[in-house]
């Protein structure tokens, strides 16, 4: 509509000014030549303002309105003096000629004006990609700066709580309190590690980086991840043997797995076993399960969806559960507690060929 | 009389440098310790520690620079300590040519357990027969035994079984594993060896759902533990 409209008034500008310059020309009686330069310019303005189509049409048009009004005889379309069909001539073909240099310039200038704003395009995109990345390498090596400065001290504490507790070998106060040191420096570890991974993955530089992990060997790194736990109480793990391997970030699921056993102990008595389940999913094949089984308090039906409200270590474990494409769920297990059921993508291997 | 090992500990923070050492000690080695990776380097070519324990990030040189120079000329057993989250960077270590890694916060049992794995691996005469706890491995008879049972073996599991415990304590790449045991077969992948890994395992290790000998490394391999835990 707007294209529509900005021809149609090019089209009657056209017809106004080639109108408007016959008119002066012959009411003041303006000799011949100085009117052909007046259609000359009237032509270069419309091609410049209007473009090819227009602009050869008023070339044409002001070449029959040179030749009607000003050329003898008057009012006809025929030239008395054959000398001016060569200055007729000469008008129209300076006429076309300025209109296509005219257009032609202009779509030149068009094109450069395009080239010139995706050039900037290009450049504010370049900036910022520039932009992002080095915040990206500035996470990341601030995400290991921290590691490294908070795991160093922990470090050094665990290491001279073990000889404290060597020398304390007859003092059961001592050892009790150590126990506890212990215990806690190991939780503030975990939660130290929980709150990296999850720095790591919103930064974007940790992605997943998946493998077929054997649940029998996340059982077995939960239990050196775990000390005290294990020390502490009875866990019973039991991996079905159809149980295919879990395709996970092996570091990632055994810190779910982790969390949610740590949760576990936190909420059951001492003398209660802990058991710890892979199997097939029930219902989805491409899918393995691990349960927690725990006999704590257990948990009102209403609240079994929320993973939230049940502490930091579980919502994040439910996190780290979404980024490798599983999912958390608690449920009341059956004669009291609590049922942890972590759903993992399975792996499959191909079928074994005989060796 | 045997004279006690001594192991070179290279790590920039001065507190784990010191309760190292001290327990190190305590364990019955004798220690020495340097603080980045050129003096580390320096102590290594003048005092020929017997094993090297190393910190990866450091300022100025680093544990890498530090593990390339001294594979250059030696096979002395090297140990890196990581951090959690880089695993990039232990299995580059690994690749460079150290034998081990542990995850900083460690135990001082495990840190042991590690150091000593690696000291029996390097320093035992060539056996005819390998002995773990429950587990003995005759290599000439090519046979395994549990106890008193013997185990049936498939000619490739028993080469697994045999790469694996010849490095006990040290972690091997999937690919070390295919051009060992497979001879780098065309065709073969770390599929296979997972499927004959997993039938290995269900063989050997007494709890299947906690495996005691052959623990999978995430995203290097097989680890074999020579003092299972």
């Amino acid at each position: 509509m707007r294209v529509f409209r900005s021809r149609l008034a090019a089209w009657l500008l056209a017809l106004i000014s080639i109108a408007l310059v016959t008119a002066i020309g012959s009411l003041v009686g303006l000799n011949p030549s100085t009117v052909g330069f007046a259609y000359l310019i009237v032509v270069l303005l419309i091609s410049l303002w209007g473009g090819l189509l227009v602009g050869t049409v008023s070339s044409v048009v002001a070449t029959l309105c040179y030749n009607f009004f000003f050329f003898p005889p008057l009012y006809t379309l025929t030239l008395a003096d054959p000398a001016n069909w060569f200055a007729l001539a000469a008008f129209l073909i300076a006429s076309v000629t300025v209109n296509r240099l005219v257009v032609a310039a202009r779509i030149q200038a068009e094109a450069a004006e395009q080239r010139r704003k995706e050039l900037e395009m290009v450049i504010a995109e370049n900036a910022h990609l520039q932009a992002v990345r080095e915040s990206e390498a500035l996470k990341t090596s601030l995400l290991r700066a921290i590691s490294h400065d908070l795991t160093t001290p922990i470090t050094a504490i665990t290491i001279r709580t073990e000889s404290l507790r060597r020398h304390a070998r007859a003092d059961a106060d001592l050892l009790e309190d150590l126990g506890a040191i212990a215990e806690e420096t190991s939780r503030l570890r975990r939660r130290i590690d929980n709150l990296l991974s999850m720095a790591r993955l919103e930064a974007g530089k940790a992605r997943p980086h998946r493998e077929p992990t054997p649940p029998a060997d996340l059982f077995r790194a939960a239990r050196e991840n775990l000390p005290l736990v294990f020390a502490a109480r009875t866990v019973a793990m039991n991996v079905a043997a159809d149980c295919p391997d879990a395709n996970v970030d092996p570091s990632l699921a055994l810190e779910i797995l982790v969390n949610v056993l740590e949760n576990a102990h936190r909420v059951s008595p001492v003398a209660e076993t802990i058991e710890l389940v892979a199997r097939r999913h029930p219902l989805d094949s491409g899918k393995i399960r691990i349960e927690v089984l725990d006999r704590g308090p257990g948990i009102p039906a209403s609240e079994t969806s929320d993973i939230a409200q049940r502490g930091l270590g579980l919502e994040i474990a439910r996190s780290l559960a979404a980024v490798n494409d599983g999912s958390i769920g608690l449920a009341p297990r059956a004669g009291g507690g609590t049922v942890a059921r972590i759903d993992l993508p399975a792996a499959f291997l191909p079928v074994q060929e005989t060796a | 009389m045997t004279i006690s090992n001594l192991i070179l500990v290279v790590d920039d923070d001065p507190s784990i440098r010191e309760s190292l050492s001290k327990e190190l000690r305590t364990a019955g080695y004798t220690t020495m310790t340097a603080s980045n990776g050129i003096e580390g380097l320096g102590t290594f070519r003048s005092r020929a520690p017997d094993l090297v324990l190393a910190d990866l990030a450091m300022p100025g040189s680093d544990g890498f620079e530090m593990i390339s120079a001294i594979r250059g000329s030696s096979r002395v057993p090297i140990i890196v300590l990581s951090v959690r989250g880089a695993d990039a960077d232990k299995v580059r270590a690994l690749d460079l040519g150290a034998d081990d890694f542990v995850t900083k916060p460690f135990s001082l049992t495990e840190l042991l357990a590690r150091v000593r794995a690696q000291l029996r691996r390097t320093s035992g005469a060539p056996s005819t027969s390998l002995q773990f706890p429950d587990l003995t491995i005759d290599l000439e008879r090519r046979r395994v035994a549990q106890g008193s049972r013997e185990v049936h073996l498939t000619p490739t599991e028993f080469a697994l079984l045999e790469l694996l415990a010849v490095n006990a304590g040290k972690p091997l790449f999937m690919e070390q594993i295919i051009a060992r045991v497979w001879r780098s077969a065309p065709g073969t992948t770390a599929d296979t060896v997972r499927v004959h890994m997993s039938s290995l395992r269900k063989k050997i290790e007494p709890d299947p759902s906690d495996p005691r000998y052959i623990i999978t490394e995430p995203w290097v391999g097989y680890r074999f533990i020579a003092e299972p835990i």
